[in-house]
């Protein structure tokens, strides 16, 4: 699990480091004053060859200190992470939420009526949601939200203290959650169709149960293994992958930092990023296993 | 059938106006040629834009950057790819495994961020969009070439062939290849796909090419701030680059479906009936 991290860190540093010329001038541009410029290489700590440079951040980091942003030098690498996730994270779990409901929901519905007009009906609606650019809907959805209906904040966020600051989150949850949904449904859909001819689900039926509680507990508890894995995949992918929609709806996410810092080559503040997300997609799934020995006994007395 | 059809007709108008916009313009995608902010009409078919440029112009020119980088790099990842997985799949030394490794690693990281990764490295524009989009493509085909080719080495006509005196190369690439043609054709459509979609984000970011030259991503970037104004400039490059990806990712559907009759999943209610049948014996 930490060597994952570890891994990845080396991989993202060691090519930040062979940035084609030289790094600390990349950073600043050509016109810097010379003062920035040498601010740029302490910053980089250039002056030492890469292992040692890496030695020292690792050292550093463990101990919770990322460095400081050299986009915004006010700020450690660590607090500028710190607000972004202040974004992200509901922004992630509000979507992982949404659309884990919508998406199984409308699988079960599926497989309820399979062949039927709902399974047609949102098959071809899952077909088409899961490959519309999430972005493009954002877009959409400001136009028809914001603009024309003015229901909505068209974008931006005031900070969690504001008034009904959760308004502004709507429309890019949306955004990001139909496509979700529509990839929740289709693996419900294929994971209930699997077992639904096996002999515990016609025992069920035999039983007399309803079709509800047939589906609803016996197949869907089956079901519940990879849909758990994917749900924590989902929203772990999340914190870097909601960044073109957060840019869509210009919120001060994990995103905005993420695009601010490639393109001002931000070398600390990527390779923070790039840190963080792994943590937690390593995180996530190393607890995604553990549930799965709740859910699944089998796995636990194995 | 239906999936064939539909990814077709999806897939043509992106096609199509690409292709005809290198030969043949409406008019110039640069040049303002009406008031700006027109509905669609006979003389403008997608309206104008905010300087009032001709949006069916600049829709046609601008899939041709997203195409042009979408292609390139599936192509360079898949020829690549497929390489470097037969070997590391023929030969299993340590360097395939150690390569094999680092394709797990980058399918496991998140691909948007690494994208930024390579931008901040090779600066904005086409060449460090093509890159991103060949790294984010070759873990696929590597692993795609790796399973395959660890498969078919211990086959009888691979050993056979071995017998009869052919070398490696000529093993790999026509005794194994072969075989690889129908899901490589697969995931080459899937690819696409997804390829020109991340390049929409990519461009939308501001990362790939760069203006004047419109791409679709740009296109709407821009369009944005004059929503108020007109919805038009938002809808159409948005609508011709979301049904080209829905065509791609039906026809290979459809392929797969074609090619692959084990990963067919259970569609047809016909189908079930047939599998209840089989179950109950």
């Amino acid at each position: 699990m930490v060597a994952t991290v570890l891994v990845v860190a080396m991989a993202v540093s060691l090519v930040l480091t062979v940035l084609p010329g030289d790094a600390a001038r990349l950073m600043v541009g050509a016109e810097a004053t010379p003062e920035r410029y040498e601010a740029a290489r302490t910053a980089l700590d250039l002056d030492h060859p890469w292992p040692a440079r890496f030695a020292r951040w690792l050292s550093q980091a463990v101990r919770g200190d990322l460095g400081i942003s050299f986009r915004y030098p006010a700020f450690s690498v660590a607090e500028l992470l710190q607000r972004g996730l202040m974004v992200t994270f509901p922004l992630a779990a509000l979507v992982t939420m949404l659309s884990f409901l919508v998406g199984v929901s409308s699988g079960v519905l599926c497989v309820a009526r399979l062949g039927g007009f709902w399974d047609t009906f949102l098959s071809l609606g899952n077909q088409i949601f899961l490959v519309l650019p999430e972005f493009w809907l954002g877009i959409l959805l400001v136009g028809l939200f914001s603009v024309r209906l003015k229901w909505l904040p068209a974008g931006g966020f005031p900070g969690w203290a504001a008034p009904r600051a959760w308004l502004h989150l709507l429309l890019p949850c949306l955004a990001l959650a139909l496509p979700r949904a529509a990839y929740f449904s289709r693996l419900t859909r294929a994971l209930l169709a699997d077992v639904l001819f096996t002999e515990f689900v016609r025992t069920a039926r035999a039983k007399g149960l309803s079709e509800a509680r047939v589906l609803g507990s016996h197949a869907l508890r089956n079901a519940l293994l990879p849909l758990v894995a994917s749900l924590g995949l989902s929203f772990a992918r999340l914190l870097a992958g909601a960044l073109v929609v957060e840019q869509v709806f210009s919120l001060p996410g994990l995103g905005k930092f993420a695009v601010e810092a490639a393109l001002g080559r931000d070398i600390p503040l990527l390779l923070g990023l790039s840190v963080l997300v792994t943590t937690v997609v390593v995180m996530v799934s190393t607890i995604a296993d553990i549930i799965y020995g709740f859910l699944d006994p089998r796995i636990r007395y194995a | 059938m239906t999936r064939l059809f539909l990814g077709l007709v999806c897939l043509l108008p992106g096609l199509v106006l690409v292709v005809v916009g290198a030969f043949w313009l409406p008019f110039s995608p640069t040049a303002v040629v009406d008031k700006p902010f027109l509905s669609p009409s006979l003389s403008h078919p997608f309206g104008t834009d905010w300087f009032g440029r001709d949006l069916l112009a600049r829709v046609m020119v601008g899939g041709r950057a997203s195409w042009t980088v979408t292609s390139v790099s599936v192509a360079v990842a898949g020829v690549l790819g497929v390489f470097l997985g037969l070997v590391a799949g023929y030969f299993r030394g340590p360097l395939g495994e150690v390569l094999v490794r680092l394709a797990d690693g980058i399918l496991a990281f998140p691909s948007i961020l690494l994208a930024l990764i390579i931008a901040a490295v090779l600066g904005r524009g086409v060449l460090g969009v093509t890159l991103a989009l060949t790294i984010f493509n070759l873990p696929y085909f590597l692993r795609l070439a790796h399973a395959k080719a660890l498969e078919l080495r211990e086959q009888e006509f691979v050993i056979a062939a071995k017998a009869a005196g052919a070398n490696a190369l000529r093993v790999l690439l026509f005794h194994i290849l072969p075989n690889l043609a129908s899901p490589l054709l697969v995931q080459t459509t899937f690819a696409l796909g997804t390829s020109l979609l991340a390049e929409a984000s990519l461009s939308y970011l501001g990362l790939g090419v760069q203006p004047p030259q419109p791409t679709w991503g740009r296109m709407l970037w821009e369009a944005q701030s004059w929503l108020a104004q007109s919805p038009w400039p938002a809808i159409f490059p948005g609508l011709v680059m979301a049904l080209a990806i829905l065509g791609l990712n039906l026809l290979g559907d459809f392929l797969r479906d074609l090619l692959d009759p084990h990963l067919r999943p259970i569609l047809s209610p016909f189908r079930l009936r047939r599998a209840e049948e089989r179950k109950a014996g």
